[in-house]
């Protein structure tokens, strides 16, 4: 029974490959937009064809845009390692691992999180970690256990999943009065 | 023109046994097949050991526990004992739909093959260790009605036993309380039931040939229990459930059979296994579990009660399932033929709301049906029949 893990280096390029994508998005998105202004405007003194330069400012700034915001949310959990995986959101990022390393089918596992909280977000006041099989509709037949080991750390026991699948693992952050669910999909054979 | 003649027959029959082999093609295996199949063995694992029963796997507390299993003095008729259901020559049930003990219960008695690599016990998943389960029908009224002063009264009063007990336990049974002599039997009845762990099968045969690519042997398989192979593990969606070595991912599921009580009333299922897995004294989170490392408790602590539980019932394991007919917690199909046609024409309105959504009715073809039949089938072994290894004439303990 093996899980679908990615090594750390495709996270990084698939993490790469999303910025890369958002950021060509954006770009185009300003490029047509500014569409009228550019016709109008005087041609570029840098020569070239005309929208160029334009579409390259378009791009820097939102480049410069994207960077600042992942900037004001990036914070970096205390576990890493190759069998280590990450959830983000706006707020928070939850590294997590299992042990077993490989998740067995039909017998109980164990999670390890190390929960951050981006720079100017609330503290976080409590976590649950449950998980779900989306296409079934159905949950595990057991509620983990949570126990804190300090540090943004944590320890849950108790998990099975029971059949092969796709599974759902969800960490739930309580912080500031308002609840956020990390998932993380993981296909078990 | 005799010498055309038989030329001609000649090139014809030449010509048969690839036609007969266009006409039923063995079926091709994907990728997704190939790794279900081979993660049903292999077979047989390393025998079970239990870490909440400090005797489990012992030879003296298998020797005793198979003496246990066949004493009626154990029953409070003294007419009965463990093998009343759990019949050697019956591939340890009874074939009844439902047990009979003193009086009929209201479930089918489970065949006790491999029982050792289960998590939970019984249809309800009522107990959380063999040797927990084992106790309860010593002491159900309805089976062998004994009470745990009884039990520990023949034990302490048979000086054979008493050895043996001490043999095995490291004390008399006469220096133990009643509860805990109770708890003992249990324990040694459980190292013995470890023990009944199936043969071989044609379908390890082939799933070993397959993993080593070995065509020839892979051919002896007959086709048609490889094309019911295929759908068990494709259309039928059977090994989502039935996983693993064992086919059964030893949890529980609802499936649309009916759990009206024949004398009135509903059988609740796991909802009320949880419930009183809970309440019992014997579970894994009292005393009497020897498990220092706090693994073994660890369902018990974290299972949860759910709306969705009540109904479910143990998903069996399909090693010899071809022989242990009647079928579901209460016997209510006879033959493998009727548990197909179940899962054929399921009727979804039983089925739970909030219950698992991979239920369908599978519409098989009579054809597909009879393939699906012959791989289960070919689920079951050709051990040799159950030969005791002790004798009331076996040499006194001291």
């Amino acid at each position: 029974m093996r899980i679908g893990r990615q090594s750390a280096e495709d996270r990084s390029q698939n993490e790469r490959t999303r910025v890369h994508s958002v950021f060509w998005f954006l770009s185009s998105v300003l490029w047509f937009a500014t569409f009228p202004f550019r016709r109008f405007a005087p041609p570029s003194p840098y020569g070239g064809r005309p929208g160029y330069a334009h579409r390259a400012s378009c791009a820097a700034v939102t480049l410069i845009a994207i960077v600042a915001a992942d900037a004001a949310h990036a914070c970096v959990p205390s576990l890493q390692g190759d069998t280590v995986r990450v959830m983000r959101s706006a707020a928070h990022a939850v590294a997590w691992r299992s042990e077993p390393a490989v998740i067995p089918l039909g017998a109980h596992f164990t999670v390890e999180l190390a929960v951050c909280v981006a720079d100017g977000r609330v503290a976080v006041e409590s976590v649950v970690v449950d998980a779900e099989m989306p296409e079934h509709r159905h949950g595990m037949n057991y509620r983990p256990g949570l126990s804190s080991l300090g540090g943004g750390r944590y320890r849950a026991e108790g998990l099975l999943f029971h059949m092969p699948g796709r599974w759902r693992l969800i960490v739930e952050v309580r912080a500031g009065g308002s609840v956020e669910r990390l998932t993380d999909d993981l296909m078990v054979e | 023109m005799r010498r055309g003649f038989i030329m001609a027959v000649a090139a014809a029959m030449s010509c048969l046994p690839p036609v007969l082999s266009v006409a039923q093609p063995p079926p091709e295996l994907s990728e997704a097949e190939r790794r279900r199949i081979l993660s049903h063995g292999p077979w047989p694992p390393p025998s079970p050991r239990d870490p909440s029963n400090r005797v489990s796997g012992q030879r003296a507390a298998i020797d005793l526990g198979e003496r246990l299993f066949f004493d009626r003095r154990l029953s409070g008729g003294g007419n009965m004992a463990c093998d009343w259901c759990h019949t050697p020559s019956l591939d340890w049930t009874d074939g009844f739909a439902r047990g009979v003990g003193k009086e009929a219960v209201d479930r089918n008695t489970i065949a006790l093959w491999n029982v050792g690599f289960q998590r939970w016990f019984a249809w309800d998943g009522g107990h959380d260790s063999l040797w927990s389960q084992s106790v309860r029908p010593m002491l159900d009224p309805r089976e062998m009605s004994m009470t745990p002063a009884r039990v520990a009264e023949r034990v302490r009063t048979d000086g054979d036993l008493a050895c043996r007990y001490e043999r095995v336990f490291g004390q008399p049974p006469a220096f133990m309380d009643d509860d805990t002599v109770l708890v003992a039997t249990g324990k040694a009845l459980a190292a013995f039931q470890e023990t009944l762990v199936s043969g071989r099968t044609p379908f390890d045969e082939f799933r070993d040939a397959l993993a080593r690519a070995d065509n020839g042997a892979m051919a002896r398989y007959p086709e048609a229990a490889r094309r019911g192979l295929k759908i068990f593990v494709g259309k039928g969606n059977c090994s989502t459930c039935h996983v693993g070595p064992l086919f059964s991912n030893l949890e529980f599921a609802d499936i649309g059979v009916p759990f009206f009580r024949p004398g009135g009333g509903v059988d609740p299922g796991r909802h009320d296994g949880i419930r009183r897995v809970r309440a019992n004294g014997h579970n894994l989170l009292g005393r009497h579990n020897d498990d220092e490392s706090g693994r073994a408790e660890v369902g018990t602590r974290r299972v949860e009660l759910l709306h969705r539980n009540f109904g479910e019932f143990k998903v069996p394991s399909l090693r010899n399932v071809g022989r242990t007919a009647p079928y579901m917690h209460n016997g209510s199909l006879a033959t493998l033929r009727d548990v197909v046609r179940h899962y054929s024409e399921l009727n979804e309105d039983r089925l739970h709301a909030d219950g698992e959504r991979i239920l369908k009715p599978l519409r098989l073809s009579p054809g597909e049906a009879d393939d699906l039949i012959a791989f289960l089938s070919s689920l079951s072994d050709a051990g040799a029949p159950f030969r005791r290894r002790t004798s009331p004439a076996d040499p006194a303990c001291r």
